[in-house]
Order: structure tokens, then C-alpha cells, then sequence
């Protein structure tokens, strides 16, 4: 096709097996990622200071009446498959390393009834922590939720340190928690 | 009973691995001893293979129709209350069953290929059947060992998992079927691609005798995606019918190359040229086929919440394709200089250089595609960040390019083979051209005020005089010689030229597609509002008045459903009923749209939420000309049928000017 | 008296007339419903954002529980006087630039938008070098038959018959 088959013949055929190893190369990359995970902009930054009513109580909570201690912010809803698995978690880590006051777990209600709510603790256990009610999912936009279960791990100074999309594993809570007792 | 049927689909696939190994060894030691009696095995390993998958298929849908819920893939892709249609057409309803229709398809094409062909192809067949069988042994090893849709469970089920709502459709269980067999009909002009390669066989053969299995995967492909469109118009309920997504992305790609290689293999037919981009061509269609039946099952372009893929199907998606990808490349680079003919592109201004700038563009088109479709992927691999690619870029984008090719289908047709001259082209082409800038400054005035809106429109006016033109000088001329009427002469030059005739019908059918394509983007109206019961909203030339909301139970579905009464301007009257339905077993909460199609426009209604006391939140849409896509698929459907039939001249294969072995059929 | 009568009628007609047509209209008169303001920003901004859930849907169009209360506080904001980039911002800050439809023109992101004129350029060059030089072969040799294609209405298929035979 031109004057000079033997030279530009080259060039091509470099190009094409070029591009042939890129996007190979790009589907293997992609295969092996995690796809669950996605970084968020908010760690490293002030979590949002929320003031709600408390789920069963005529009181408001405050992020910042918890300041000194790491926050353990969990959203979950009573319509959320996933967050039966990881409840009975929850409850045992609670109950583990809330004693020592320096840990403090807060629940999030997001998008949920109080009666559905109540319904799926009495079916599989009370919190030994108080849950904040996000009637509308407002609070769930304010920290960048995608879907529930979601967990924060907000250190001492009300930074979020790290966050945890989908259901708990003890092995994963620790991990976190340590991240967020990393910071000075 | 029942149970011993599935593993007889079981058996005659595990058998058809071993004879497609069989046959392309046989084809493989054809080559090298000149033993005609292997080739003639390998053929019938083919005919035999294609009777084994059509059994396999049969045991799996037959299974869905008793409702054999012992086979796993039955139990978990229907249920006993589904209607008898989405049992039949269950069996691609998810992933181990689609990719065994694939196969079904492969096998079945290889078999009309390789007996069709037979007789005048005896030199490629040994490639074309090596390359086939491979490609299928890719399949049933993929299918028998990593997507199995012949596992049983014992004790079977009591019953299968809930319908999936949205599987329920008439529109889904055509689209899957027609877009697969555009993909696995590319197969066969890549097999011949392939054998002329290997066999270093410059001229036309492969092109002319693959012509119409490339315009058969051409049309059906083309309907697969509008399908696709159509579905996710009326079903999805927000008003479009293509939104960049990467599973349509991923069936574009492939057309997009493939309708560049439908008009350049003209031009190795006519002028014997582009051979070596031809087989290029062909080879990247049907990678990026593959490529985008697996993209969207492997786990590579998935949003953060959809369903983890296996990764070893994944892994093993991306091994074949690498496979063929480099056996096929590498036997281009290799050997593709072979294929180079002595003749050239002599003018700027030619038939075939107007098909290069078709090609041009269509290949940015597919390029920008990939880019777009990749990007996010390759951004999330190299900095862990994550961006979205979406309509917006893609339509900014698209839109120079599909503009130019609207503008060339008003050239390339008209102009002649070898050269044309400017001179010729002021004679040809001026009055369109002021047609086009007339209709172009008359259509802002008409509402046009987007720029790409009136350069469209212009453009389409440009192709509709051009051609029209052309096509009237044509019969003028014919009429001057045989004193016919102006029909009968049109008549005769269209039977005599089927192909170039055909060609305009599709050229003409793609002109109303995109005349729908141009109303329903820019001329649409769009309001959302909150109505309460005797509320009115105006839309297009419809005013719609709200009536009332009411809860209705379907077989497995509670629904609230709203009484919308429209007029239109001229009187006519009628009823939508756009509701919210709510399956309590999956839990999921469908839309569904209420349409009132007519000639000049859709009237599109869908609910948004309930406030109390029959407050609900309306969207409602006015779509001008949205059916012309439909109508325009239609029309090209016609056109390729026209042309389709049309009788290729005979042409046997030659043998090279250095013959290997001649095998006697 | 007829006088007086004929003035009572006449001022009964002239009054009564006015106010059954108003009280027609108040009856018949439905409500058209029209796109409020409100609604036509919120388009604007929540077409820019994508919806987290799903598969490249925007924030409009989508129907999402996350999509619908994202939408509600699009209006919110809008209603307090935040402005497009405010509260697209916002979304960024949270869920990063994958909520964005497009991405930015910051930082590496300006490669897709020139990545496709840059190869248009590119094909074109090769393309136009190409037939360049292969017309520049062609004036070097001598064809006499260059015109007998010119009638662009030729059947098509006579030409590939005779080539045919040529084979």
C-alpha cells in the first residue's frame, strides 16, 4: 500500500502489539483489583459533627460529645440483608472494647422506620450503644455512603481515620481501629 | 427421567469437545500429509458437532419447559408460575446458558459455512475449519469446566428462585439471541481471514465468498443493539434508549468496525484493494465480539455494587481472548504483506478513498468508544482513583465524528471508482449543498437552535438531495433508452444494480434513524411535577390530566397505578397508566412507563414518588420522531435483505502461484 | 313602573352576567401544572452527578432511594443559594470525582478529551500520506482507462464478473 512496504511495515506492527500488551496488561490489572473498594475522599478529613435524636429516646446525640474517644460509626437499616451478618459482630466487639472507655460505637438508623428498627433488635439482639436516627438518608450523603452496611472509624480528634464498606469481620475491625489509633 | 435428559446434553457436549480436538487435528494433518480423507473427517467432525450442541441446548430448554427444577440452572433462572415464553427463552436468561447459545451459534454457522463452501474453497478449508474448531474448543472448555449449566442437584428444589421482573420481557428475550448471532457470524469471514493469511492468498476470494455472512452479522448485530435500545426505552423508564453504558459500549465497538469493514470490503471486491486492512479489520471486529461478550461478565467493568464475577472465569475469559487475539494478530504481522496487491489509491477524490475516510472515521468512532469505556479502568489501576466516563463525554465527543459520516454517506455512493474531479463534484454536489444551508437556516427558525441540532439536520437534507439526485439522473438516463415508464425504470435499474440499491435503501433507513436520533435529542420536552388529582400538565401537543392513584396486584407484583387521561390538540383522547410495581420476594421496586406512540412522537409519563393523598411526582416526556429509529431499523432491515439477495458470482479458489499441496475434493 | 322594571333587569343582567362567568371559570378552570424553576435547576445540577448505585444513570434520571434523597438536598441547597459548583463540590468532597458524570479537566484527566482529536489527527495523517503518495506512483505510470468508470450508476456486478474471468 506504500512506497516503502519494508519501513513503514514496521511501525505498525510495533504500534499494534503495542497496544495489544496495554490493554492486556489493563484487563489483568482489572481482574485482580478489588472492586468493592473504593477510596474515599473524607479520610484523612473532619468527620461531620451530626446532631440527631437518639432511636427510643427523647434525647439528642452529638459527634462531639464523644470527642476523646474513637468513634465507631455504623450505618445499618432493618431492610439491609447484609448488616444481619455483620450484627452479631458488632455486639461482641461492643461489648469487648467499649468497658475500656476509650472505644464508644454509635449506630446509624438510615432510611428506616423506629418500628422496623426496633423490630430487627428485638429479632436479633439490642445494640449495647445508642443508634441516631437519619430519617431521610440525609446524614448517609453527609459522610458519602453508598449503600449500607457502611462503617467509620473516627479517631480521638474527630478525623476520620478509615472506613469500611459492606459487613465486618473482627479481623477487619481491628485493622481499622488500629488506623484510627495510629493518630496522635 | 428428567434427570438422565440433562446429562444427555451433558454427554453431547462433553462429546463435541473431543471431536472438534479431532477435527482440527484432522484439518492440521490435512495441510501437511495431502490426505484428502482427513479433511473430509474434519467436515464431518463439524456437521457432527453442530448436531451435538443443538442437542445440548434442547436438553436445557426443554428442561426449563417441564420445569426440571433437579437441574440447577433451571432452579435458579425460572420458577413454576413463569409463563411458558420465558421458559423457552430462559436458557440465555444468565451466563452459563447464554455462552452455551454462543456456542450453539458457532458450531451451527461453521457447519453451513463449511459445507457451503466446500466445493469452491478446497485450498482454505483446512484453515477455516482449524480456526473454527479452536475458537469452539474455547467455548466447551470454558462452558464444560468453568460455566456449567448441566449440574444437577439432588434432591431438586421444590421450586425455583423468584422471576426476575426485568428478565420477564419480550424485548430481553430477543435481544440476547439476535446480538449473539451478529457477534458469532463475524466468526466466518475471520476464519477466511485467516486462511487467506496463512495461505499468503492476495485478491478478493475470502471478501466475495464471505459477503453475505458479513452482511448477515452486519443486520443482525444492528438489531441486537437497537433491540437492546428499544428495551431499555420502554422498560427502564427515563426516557432514552442509549446511555453510553459499557454493556452497550461493548456491543458498540464490534459494529462499529464491522460496519467500516462491510464498506471497505468494496473495495478489495471492485479494486482489489485494502486486503491487509481488511483482515485487520476483521480480526478487531471479532476480538472486540468476543471482547465484549465477556466484558460484561467479567467483573472488570462493574459499578461498586454489582456481583463479584468469579475471578477464575475472568482469568480465563481474558486467556482465550489473548490467545486469539495474538495467533490471529501475529498472523498478520507475519505474513500480512502477502496480501498486498499492485494496485493503489490513485486520487484523493475516488470511490475508494471515500471509503477510507468512512473507515477513518468509523475506527475513531470505536477508538473513542474503548478510550471512553476503559478510561475509568485504567485511571482506577494506575492511581487508585476513581472517575466516571458517561453520557455527557461520550455524546460531546461522538458527535463531530457521527456528523462526518453523515456527510460522507451524501459523497461516497456518487462518486466514481478510480477518480473523480472537482469539477465534477461542483456539478454533483452544488445543489445539495445549497439545499443543506437552506434547510439548515430554515430549521433554526423552526425551533433548531442547537448548532449540532441544524448542522445535523442540514447534513441530512444534504444526503437525501445528493442521492436523490443521483438516483433521478440514473433513471432519466435509462428512461432515454428504453422508453419506460419513471417506476418501471427504477424498477429495472434497481434489480439489475442490487447491491448499489440495496445500499441506498440501508443508506436511506440509517437517514431516518438518525432523523429520530435528532428529534428525540433535541426537541424533546421534559417537565417534572408534582400533581395531585385534577392537576394538568402540557407536554408536546398533549394535555395531560391527572385522575388518581390506586394500589392493583399482579401474580407475584403489588402496584400503584396512576390514571392519566390525555388530549390532544386536534381532540383525540385516551389513557395512560404509568405505575410503580413492588415484587416482595426479591424485593425489588420496578418503574414502568406508560407510552402513547405515534408517528410524530412519543408521549412518555413515569411515576416518581407518592406525598400522601394522591400526590405523586410526575415526569412526563414529549419524544418527537422517536419511532423514525424504529421505523429506520425497519428499512434497513429491507435493504440488506435486497441486496442480500442478490446472486455473487461464482468465484473458486485458485490455487497461489506457488502452490503447497493441492487437496482434491 | 315599566321603566323602573326595565332598569332593575337591565342592571340584574349587566351584573349577573360578569359573575356567573367568573364563577364559571373558578369552577372549570383545572390546574396546568408547569416545571417549577426549582425543578428546572435541579435538572441542571443533578444531570452533572452520577448516581452512586448504579450503572451510569445521573442522579435525575435515576430512581434510586440514594438518587431521590440526593435530589431532595440538590433542592434544598439551591432553595439556600448555593450555586451549581457549590454543590457539586459538595457531592465531590464526599464520594469523590466518580459522582461526577464527567470527569474533570484537572490533573491527568485532560488525556480523554485530547486522546480522540490527538488520533483523528493522527489517522488522518497517515491516511492523507498514503494517498499521497500512492497518486504520486500512479502520475509515474501509464493508465489509458481511467475514464471508463466514470458513469457511476455501472453495474457493479458486470465489472467483478469480467475481473472474474481475468483471474
Amino acid at each position: 500500500m506504500t512506497t516503502n512496504p519494508q519501513k513503514t511495515v514496521r511501525w505498525w506492527q510495533f504500534a499494534l502489539i503495542g497496544v495489544m500488551i496495554m490493554m492486556f496488561i489493563l484487563f489483568a490489572a482489572g481482574l485482580g483489583r478489588d472492586t468493592k473498594f473504593i477510596p474515599s475522599p473524607l479520610i484523612g478529613k473532619a468527620a461531620f459533627n451530626f446532631d440527631l435524636k437518639q432511636l427510643g429516646a427523647e434525647k439528642q446525640i452529638k459527634l462531639s460529645d464523644y470527642k476523646g474517644k474513637i468513634v465507631i460509626l455504623n450505618f445499618w437499616a432493618s431492610w439491609c440483608v447484609t448488616c444481619r451478618e455483620e450484627h452479631h459482630i458488632l455486639l461482641e466487639s461492643s461489648k469487648a472494647l467499649q468497658p475500656n472507655g476509650k472505644v464508644q460505637f454509635i449506630g446509624v438508623n438510615s432510611k428506616d422506620t423506629d418500628k422496623a428498627a426496633f423490630g430487627f433488635m428485638d429479632k436479633r439482639g439490642h445494640f449495647p450503644y445508642p443508634s441516631v436516627i437519619d430519617r431521610q438518608g440525609r446524614m448517609a450523603l453527609e459522610y458519602g455512603v453508598y449503600g449500607m452496611p457502611e462503617t467509620f472509624f473516627i479517631n480521638k480528634n474527630g478525623v476520620i481515620a478509615a472506613k469500611h464498606i459492606g459487613a465486618l469481620t473482627h479481623k477487619i475491625l481491628a485493622d481499622k481501629l488500629k488506623q484510627a489509633e495510629a493518630v496522635q | 427421567m428428567s434427570g438422565s435428559l440433562i446429562e444427555i446434553g451433558l454427554g453431547a457436549t462433553s462429546l463435541s469437545l473431543i471431536i472438534a480436538v479431532a477435527s482440527m487435528i484432522l484439518a492440521f494433518l490435512s495441510l501437511h500429509r495431502g490426505a484428502p480423507s482427513f479433511l473430509h473427517a474434519a467436515r464431518h467432525g463439524m456437521i457432527l458437532i453442530a448436531v451435538l450442541t443443538t442437542i445440548g441446548c434442547f436438553t436445557i430448554i426443554w428442561s426449563f419447559v417441564i420445569k426440571d427444577f433437579s437441574v440447577l440452572y433451571v432452579a435458579q433462572n425460572s420458577n413454576s408460575q413463569l409463563p411458558l415464553l420465558y421458559r423457552l427463552t430462559a436458557l440465555w436468561g444468565a451466563h452459563e446458558g447464554s455462552l452455551m447459545l454462543w456456542l450453539w451459534y458457532l458450531a451451527t454457522f461453521s457447519a453451513i459455512a463449511v459445507f457451503v463452501h466446500w466445493k469452491s474453497h478446497p485450498l482454505s478449508m483446512p484453515y477455516v475449519i482449524m480456526t473454527l474448531a479452536g475458537l469452539q474448543i474455547g467455548f466447551m472448555v470454558f462452558i464444560l469446566f468453568l460455566s456449567n449449566p448441566f449440574i444437577e442437584v439432588h434432591p431438586a428444589m421444590p421450586d425455583g428462585r423468584d422471576l426476575n421482573p426485568l428478565l420477564q420481557d419480550p424485548g430481553l428475550a430477543f435481544h440476547p439471541p439476535t446480538l449473539y448471532m451478529g457477534y458469532v457470524a463475524f466468526s466466518i469471514p475471520f476464519a477466511f481471514a485467516i486462511a487467506a493469511l496463512a495461505r499468503g492468498q492476495s485478491g478478493r476470494e475470502w471478501v466475495v465468498t464471505t459477503r453475505r455472512w458479513t452482511l448477515f452479522a452486519w443486520v443482525t448485530l444492528t438489531s441486537g443493539i437497537l433491540l437492546g435500545g428499544y428495551w431499555a426505552y420502554y422498560e427502564l423508564g427515563w426516557g432514552g434508549y442509549w446511555a453510553w453504558d459499557p454493556v452497550e459500549n461493548a456491543s458498540l465497538m464490534p459494529w462499529l468496525t464491522g460496519t467500516a469493514f462491510l464498506h471497505s470490503i468494496m473495495a478489495q471486491d471492485q479494486r482489489n484493494l485494502f486486503q491487509t486492512w481488511n483482515v485487520f479489520l476483521i480480526i478487531t471486529t471479532f476480538a472486540l465480539s468476543l471482547l465484549g461478550t465477556f466484558l460484561v461478565r467479567s467483573g472488570v467493568l462493574t459499578s461498586v455494587h454489582s456481583f463479584a464475577a468469579d475471578p477464575g472465569r475472568g482469568a480465563y475469559i481474558l486467556l482465550f481472548l489473548i490467545v486469539v487475539s495474538v495467533i490471529a494478530y501475529g498472523l498478520l504481522i507475519w505474513r500480512g504483506h502477502r496480501l498486498i496487491g499492485p494496485h493503489k489509491v490513485s486520487n484523493l477524490v475516488s470511490r475508494e478513498s471515500a471509503l477510507l475516510y468512512n473507515n477513518l472515521l468509523f475506527v475513531a468512532a470505536a477508538i473513542i468508544v474503548l478510550t471512553g469505556t476503559l478510561y475509568p479502568l485504567a485511571i482506577e489501576v494506575l492511581t487508585g482513583e476513581r472517575v466516571s466516563v458517561a453520557a455527557p463525554y461520550f455524546n460531546k465527543v461522538m458527535a463531530p465524528v457521527m456528523l462526518g459520516i453523515v456527510l460522507l454517506m451524501g459523497i461516497g455512493p456518487l462518486i466514481p471508482w478510480r477518480k473523480s474531479s472537482y469539477t465534477k463534484m461542483q456539478k454533483q454536489f452544488s445543489i445539495p449543498i445549497g439545499l443543506a444551508v437552506l434547510i439548515s437556516i430554515v430549521s433554526y427558525f423552526l425551533g433548531a437552535t442547537d448548532i449540532i441540532a441544524m448542522i445535523a439536520i442540514g447534513l441530512v437534507g444534504f444526503v437525501l438531495a445528493s442521492t436523490s439526485l443521483d438516483i433521478i439522473g440514473a433513471v432519466k438516463a435509462h428512461r432515454q433508452v428504453t422508453d419506460r415508464s419513471w417506476l418501471s425504470s427504477l424498477s429495472v435499474l434497481a434489480g439489475n444494480n442490487q447491491r448499489r440499491y440495496g445500499g441506498f435503501i440501508v443508506h436511506l433507513g440509517t437517514l431516518v434513524l438518525i432523523i429520530g436520533v435528532i428529534g428525540s435529542a433535541f426537541f424533546k420536552e421534559e417537565a417534572t411535577v408534582n400533581m395531585k388529582p385534577g392537576d394538568q400538565v402540557v407536554s408536546g401537543p398533549y394535555t395531560l390530566t391527572y385522575k388518581t392513584i390506586v394500589p392493583q396486584k399482579g401474580p407475584n407484583y403489588s402496584e400503584r397505578m396512576a390514571f392519566f387521561d390525555w388530549k390532544k390538540e386536534d381532540g383525540t383522547t385516551g389513557t395512560l397508566t404509568p405505575s410503580k410495581r413492588n415484587y416482595p420476594v426479591t424485593q425489588t421496586v420496578t418503574t414502568e412507563a406508560s407510552i402513547l406512540s405515534t408517528l410524530v412522537g412519543d408521549l412518555y409519563v413515569v411515576l416518581g414518588n407518592e406525598h400522601g393523598k394522591g400526590e405523586v411526582t410526575t415526569r412526563v416526556f414529549w419524544n418527537p420522531l422517536v419511532n423514525w429509529v424504529w421505523i429506520g431499523w425497519m428499512i434497513i432491515l429491507f435493504g440488506v435483505l435486497f441486496a442480500m439477495t442478490k446472486r455473487a458470482p461464482k468465484i473458486v479458489s485458485t490455487p497461489n502461484k506457488k502452490p503447497t499441496k493441492e487437496v482434491l475434493v | 313602573m315599566r321603566q323602573l322594571i326595565a332598569f332593575v333587569c337591565i342592571n340584574m343582567i349587566l351584573i349577573t352576567t360578569p359573575l356567573s362567568l367568573f364563577a364559571a371559570e373558578t369552577v372549570t378552570t383545572p390546574q396546568i401544572k408547569v416545571e417549577s424553576e426549582l425543578e428546572k435547576r435541579i435538572r441542571t445540577v443533578a444531570t452533572k452527578l452520577r448516581c452512586p448505585v448504579c450503572q451510569g444513570e445521573s442522579v435525575y434520571d435515576s430512581h434510586a432511594d440514594v438518587a431521590v434523597e440526593m435530589k431532595r438536598l440538590i433542592g434544598d441547597k439551591l432553595k439556600a443559594g448555593e450555586s451549581t459548583e457549590e454543590i457539586l463540590t459538595y457531592f465531590k468532597d464526599r464520594y469523590g470525582n466518580f459522582v461526577l458524570m464527567e470527569p474533570p479537566a484537572e490533573g491527568l484527566h485532560w488525556v480523554i478529551w485530547v486522546f480522540p482529536i490527538f488520533m483523528a489527527l493522527l489517522g488522518g495523517l497517515f491516511l492523507f500520506q498514503n494517498l499521497k503518495s500512492g497518486a504520486k506512483e500512479l502520475k509515474d505510470t501509464k493508465y489509458d482507462d481511467f475514464d471508463q468508470d466514470d458513469a457511476s450508476d455501472q453495474d457493479n456486478s458486470k465489472v467483478s464478473e469480467i475481473e472474474e474471468l481475468r483471474l
